[in-house]
C-alpha cells in the first residue's frame, strides 16, 4: 500500500533544546495510529511539523509524495487536523465553517452554502444556530474543531489530544466518530495522547516518543492472565507454561483457551487454593514505566 | 488575493468595527448640532467653509489619537491577537501562503482606514451641509479654493497615510508581542514622532510631518519627500512582515 505520509529522519530544535531526533515513521491510508508520549515529549511539535507549521532542522517530510505540500493549497486541503486552538468565538459555528471554507477559497451561493454547512454540522452533532462559540461547551468546541478538520477531501486527519478535558461520555461519542471516518473516508488518523486508555483500542499501531526519538509499537490483542495462590503452586505447572512464568504463588501467561483450562484444570487437581485471577490487555502504560 | 481581503473585511463587520469608524466620525455630526443650535461647549473664531470644516474635524480626531489607537488594535489584533489565540494556524493551512494572508490582512486594514476617511469627509460634508451652512459660522461660499484649503486636503490625505504607517507598524511588532504590547509600541511611536515633529531640524523628514505639526511648511519638494519616505518604510515594513511571518514556528 502506498504510503500517504512518510517522515524520513527529521530533527527539530529550539535553541538548544533538541525536541525531535532522527524521528522517521510512515502512515498508510486508513490507518488508525496513536502517537504517545509524556507531555512536553514533542507530540504536538511532530504534528504542527507535518502540518508546516513549524519549520524542521533536517529531514523531509513527504505528503503525496511531496516535500512542499504545505505551499500547496489542493495538498493541504486532503489534510484536517484539531490542534489546541481557538476559533472564532464571537460567531456561530456556522459562520465559523463558512470562514473556514472561504479561506480554503471556496465560496457557494447561499442555498448551496446552508446545505453543505448544516451537512457538516450534523455530522458533528451540532445545531446550526446563532449561537456564539463563547457559549459552546468544551465537548461542542471539539466537536466544532473536528467539524472543521474533515472541510474538504480529507486523507489524513491530525487530532492532538483530542479527548483532553472531555467528560466520558464526550471520550466515546469522539472515539466512535474517529473510527467511523477511517472506516467510512479510509481517512489516515494520526492521534496523539498522553492517556493510554484513551486510544487504546482504537490504534492499530503506535508510535511511542520518548528522549526526541519514535518507537513503534503494534497493537497487541492477546490478554495476559495473572493467577496469584494462596498455596504452593505444582511444578506440573511448567509442563503447560514456560518455568519463567512461575513462582511461588503466582503464574502469568498470555491467554489462550486451551493453555488457560489446562492450568486450572492442574491447579484444581492439586487442590491449590486460588486467591486472585487478572486479566489484562497489552498495555501502552508498560512504555511509560519503562522510560 | 481579492477573497482574502474580503473574507479579512467580514471578521471586521462581524466585530462591528465598522460601525465603530461610523460612530467615530459622528463627531462631525455632534459639531454640526452644536454650532446649529448654539451649545456652549461649541466654539469657533471667525467663518469657515465646507474644506475649512472637514479639515478641522478630521485633524480634531486626528490629534485625539483614538481612532489612530483604534486601528493599530484593529491591524495587530488580526495579526499578533490571531496568532496568540490561534486562530491563524487555520487560516496559515487553509491558505497555504503566508505571505499572502500577512498581505491581504493588511490590506483589509488599510480598506478600513479608507473607509473611515471616506465616511469622515462624507459625514463632516453633510454635517456642514445641513446643520453649519445657514449659521453665522459658514461663509458665503460653500467651497473656497484657496491655497490654505488646499493644504488642508493634503495635510489630511498624508494624516491616512501616517495612519497607515503606524498600522503596518503595530502589525510588524505584533508577530512578535502581540496585540495589546503592539498597539501600546504604536502609541509610543505617535507620540515620539509627534514630538520629533516639533523639532526644527529633522520635521521634515518625520513620516506624518505634515499632519503632525500645525504649522508645516508644504511645497512639492516636501510632499514628494513625504511620499518617497512613506512609500519606503511602507515597503519595507511589508518586506519584514513578510520574512519575519515566513520563518516563524507557530
Amino acid at each position: 500500500m502506498e504510503n500517504i505520509l512518510e517522515v524520513n529522519n527529521i530533527n527539530k530544535s529550539f535553541g538548544t533544546h533538541t525536541v525531535l531526533e532522527d524521528v522517521s515513521f510512515k502512515i498508510n491510508p486508513g490507518e488508525i495510529i496513536g502517537l504517545v508520549g509524556r507531555n512536553g515529549s514533542g507530540k504536538t511539535t511532530l504534528m504542527k511539523c507535518i502540518l508546516g507549521l513549524i519549520s524542521i532542522d533536517a529531514g523531509e517530510i513527504l505528503f503525496n509524495d511531496s516535500s512542499e505540500y504545505y505551499k500547496n493549497k489542493d495538498l493541504m486541503d486532503q489534510i484536517g487536523y484539531l490542534l489546541d486552538c481557538k476559533l472564532f468565538e464571537n460567531l456561530s459555528a456556522y459562520e465559523n465553517i463558512k470562514i473556514q471554507e472561504w479561506y480554503k477559497g471556496k465560496r457557494y451561493k447561499k442555498e448551496k452554502e446552508k446545505a453543505i454547512i448544516e451537512d457538516i454540522l450534523n455530522l458533528v452533532d451540532l445545531k446550526n444556530d446563532n449561537k456564539k462559540v463563547k457559549a459552546y461547551s468544551f465537548g461542542m468546541k471539539q466537536r466544532l474543531g473536528l467539524a472543521l478538520a474533515l472541510l474538504g477531501n480529507t486523507r489524513l486527519l491530525i487530532l492532538d489530544e483530542p479527548f483532553v478535558g472531555l467528560d466520558p461520555v464526550g471520550i466515546q461519542i469522539i472515539r466512535n466518530f474517529i473510527i467511523k471516518m477511517s472506516k467510512e473516508r479510509n481517512m489516515a488518523i494520526l492521534i496523539s495522547s498522553h492517556q493510554l486508555s484513551e486510544i487504546e483500542g482504537i490504534c492499530e499501531r503506535y508510535l511511542f516518543i520518548s528522549d526526541k526519538r519514535i518507537k513503534a509499537y503494534a497493537y497487541d490483542e492477546r490478554r495476559k492472565v495473572i493467577i496469584y495462590t494462596k498455596t504452593q503452586i505444582p511444578e506440573e505447572i511448567k509442563s503447560i507454561i514456560q518455568e519463567k512464568n512461575v513462582t511461588n504463588r503466582v503464574i502469568s501467561f498470555w491467554f489462550e483457551e486451551k493453555v488457560f483450562n489446562d492450568v486450572i484444570k492442574c491447579l484444581v487437581t492439586h487442590n491449590v487454593i486460588i486467591k486472585d485471577i487478572k486479566l489484562s490487555k497489552m498495555s501502552l502504560d508498560k512504555l511509560f514505566k519503562e522510560e | 488575493m481579492g477573497d482574502l481581503i474580503k473574507l479579512e473585511l467580514y471578521k471586521m463587520h462581524k466585530k462591528k468595527y465598522f460601525i465603530i469608524v461610523i460612530l467615530f466620525n459622528s463627531v462631525s455630526l455632534l459639531y454640526g448640532l452644536g454650532i446649529k443650535f448654539n451649545w456652549s461647549w461649541v466654539l469657533f473664531n471667525g467663518k469657515f467653509d465646507v474644506i475649512q470644516y472637514v479639515g478641522a474635524i478630521w485633524q480634531l480626531l486626528f490629534l485625539i489619537g483614538l481612532p489612530l489607537i483604534f486601528f493599530m488594535y484593529v491591524g495587530s489584533s488580526l495579526l499578533g491577537g490571531e496568532k496568540e489565540e490561534g486562530q491563524i494556524l487555520l487560516e496559515i493551512t487553509r491558505v497555504a501562503d503566508r505571505k499572502k494572508l500577512v498581505k491581504a490582512k493588511l490590506l483589509a486594514t488599510i480598506s478600513l482606514i479608507v473607509f473611515y476617511y471616506i465616511i469622515n469627509i462624507v459625514l463632516s460634508t453633510f454635517s456642514y451641509f445641513f446643520l453649519v451652512r445657514y449659521t453665522k459660522y459658514a461663509t458665503l461660499q460653500l467651497v473656497i479654493l484657496n491655497e490654505e484649503n488646499i493644504n488642508l486636503f493634503i495635510t489630511s490625505l498624508f494624516g491616512c497615510v501616517y495612519i497607515v504607517i503606524i498600522v503596518i507598524i503595530s502589525m510588524y511588532l505584533s508577530i512578535k508581542y502581540g496585540a495589546i504590547i503592539s498597539t501600546i509600541g504604536g502609541v509610543a511611536l505617535y507620540a515620539i514622532t509627534l514630538l520629533l515633529a516639533r523639532m526644527d531640524t529633522i520635521r521634515v523628514l518625520i513620516p506624518g510631518y505634515f499632519a503632525l505639526a500645525t504649522d508645516a511648511h508644504i511645497d512639492i519638494g516636501g510632499i514628494l519627500q513625504q511620499l518617497i519616505w512613506s512609500g519606503l518604510i511602507i515597503l519595507i515594513f511589508l518586506y519584514l512582515m513578510g520574512r519575519k511571518i515566513n520563518s516563524l514556528d507557530l
